[in-house]
């Protein structure tokens, strides 16, 4: 921990999250909404309060986020596979789709710390969409690959809206619009649901210009870092100090 | 078209997430070299090789009815339960923290693997050398089997709280884990592998008597060969050091539980 202050990300937020509902998370770097994902995905859990849902919600899916970087990537799709307890016939399934999907070719059983960030990518998009979610976490997952894999993902991925909601954090304000029909916006520890995508918007661009255009406010909240900034810049990079 | 995930119970995840963990393991051990698994039985016949020439001559005499061999034998594999998996755990989740995204792998699953796979290596390997011993010749008892098997489950459990504990303190200062491994170090000295407890001076003695593992080797080779006895020292007191160590391995897991995700 940094200096040993207190840094709340989100504080006292209580959301209800309507189903079927695509969200955008938008708000400023630092803001909680990687956080937030993770909290939902069960990939961290909350300092108090809780977290429910009825529906499938898949892990948070992001650029190389779930892979062993010395398991090789057919270890890493036979891993999910084992803890989520799918039978033979279900693994083998998920195993072809992903090989179908990915085309890594010989890759795919090389270790995933030999893998480009690209690849990362395929592998980790490839995993998810051979599932069924009712609700897919996704955290910035940006254009890798070259023109073909991004065609077949742009495929899979209207495919997937079709049945499934998406719960999107992105920078990328278009792509937001386009997906998204509802929006969260989260700034200061605070979250606020918007039904229309197009109000977040608003509400995020007005935030930003009066901070830009107005003077500094000192910030209310005490501050303990969280690292929140290093972990967005640490999905992107492929973790060291594994064995 | 995809799969859909099943709802499982709690245990039935926590065994699934076990089982995976520990083929993960089992995959980078013994993956890499194809000698991997042999390492395992190696790597104590050498210590017993090397330590029996140089120091045999000299202790060999004051371990009396078992042989040295033995008697090493026994003291090197209950001490490798116990820091292996202090040290094991030292590096449990940097290794898989990209496994922790799941919402079934909780941060202690990957202790909990380690711990188990320390037990498989280290207590089948004993097993086998036992066998192999007795096959030999040498005159091995298994009347009190139970007994013998208590002293490594203890043991084990003594290494995995402390090691529990290690591994989290680890997180939150990185420095730590020098410390401890090189505390690691000394542990073979101070824990009657090399010398039994009886042939140490009492004022000194009464010291090494704190230790539990001094307890639970010499109480090992106890049970495995009846003629070899040790004095002032029983399984109670390594089993309330089983008890308390576990008891703060999983209380600094629950205080800590939020930390070790968030990183």
């Amino acid at each position: 921990m940094k200096g040993g202050r207190l840094h709340y990300v989100l504080k006292d937020v209580s959301l209800d999250i309507p189903s079927n509902h695509s969200i955008g998370v938008l708000g400023p770097n630092g803001a909680g909404k990687s956080t937030l994902l993770r909290m939902i995905g069960g990939a961290e859990a909350p300092n108090s309060g809780e977290i429910k849902t009825n529906s499938s919600v898949s892990w948070p899916l992001g650029l190389g986020v779930g892979f062993q970087g010395s398991l090789s990537g057919r270890q890493n799709v036979l891993f999910v596979c084992q803890i989520n307890g799918l039978s033979k016939a279900e693994t083998k399934q998920v195993l072809e789709g992903v090989i179908d999907f990915t085309e890594l070719g010989d890759f795919f059983d090389m270790p995933v710390k030999t893998y480009s960030s690209g690849m990362r990518g395929r592998l980790g998009f490839g995993l998810s969409i051979n599932f069924d979610f009712d609700y897919y976490l996704i955290d910035e997952l940006t254009s890798v690959g070259d023109a073909t894999f991004r065609a077949k993902a742009t495929k899979e991925f209207e495919r997937i809206k079709e049945t499934s909601s998406l719960i999107y954090v992105a920078h990328n304000l278009q792509l937001l619009k386009e997906s998204c029909n509802s929006a969260l916006f989260l700034r200061d520890g605070e979250a606020d649901y918007y039904e229309d995508i197009m109000d977040g918007i608003r509400a995020y661009q007005k935030y930003i210009s009066a901070k830009t255009g107005g003077p500094v406010k000192k910030s209310a909240v005490k501050k303990t870092a969280k690292k929140l900034a290093t972990n967005s810049i640490r999905k992107k990079q492929p973790p060291a100090n594994e064995n | 078209m995809g799969i859909r995930i099943k709802e499982q119970s709690a245990w039935r995840s926590q065994v699934l997430v076990t089982k995976a963990l520990l083929q993960r393991e089992f995959i980078t051990r013994f993956g890499k070299y194809k000698l991997g698994v042999i390492w395992v039985f190696v790597d104590p016949l050498l210590s017993v090789l090397v330590i029996g020439v140089l120091l045999g001559p000299l202790i060999g005499r004051s371990t009396g009815e078992i042989p040295y061999a033995f008697f090493l034998l026994c003291g090197f594999m209950l001490l490798n339960l116990c820091t292996g998996s202090i040290n094991a755990s030292l590096g449990a989740i940097n290794a898989n923290q990209g496994l922790l995204v799941f919402k079934k792998v909780q941060p202690l699953d990957p202790f909990i693997a380690r711990f188990i796979f320390q037990l498989l290596t280290v207590g089948s390997a004993l097993v086998i050398f036992c066998l192999t011993a007795a096959w030999f010749g040498t005159f091995l008892s298994t009347d009190r089997l139970p007994e013998a098997a208590a002293c490594i489950i203890i043991t084990w459990l003594i290494g995995s709280g402390i090691g529990l504990c290690s591994g989290i303190a680890v997180i939150k200062f990185k420095e730590l884990e020098k410390i401890i491994s090189y505390a690691m170090r000394p542990m073979i000295f101070v824990s009657a592998v090399l010398f039994p407890i009886d042939s140490i001076p009492p004022e000194i003695a009464k010291y090494l008597l704190y230790n539990p593992l001094v307890h639970t080797i010499e109480y090992l080779r106890m049970t495995l060969f009846p003629i070899y006895k040790a004095n002032n020292v029983n399984l109670y007191y390594p089993a309330a050091w089983a008890l308390c160590s576990c008891v703060c391995g999983l209380m600094s897991y629950r205080n800590n539980r939020h930390f070790l995700t968030q990183r």
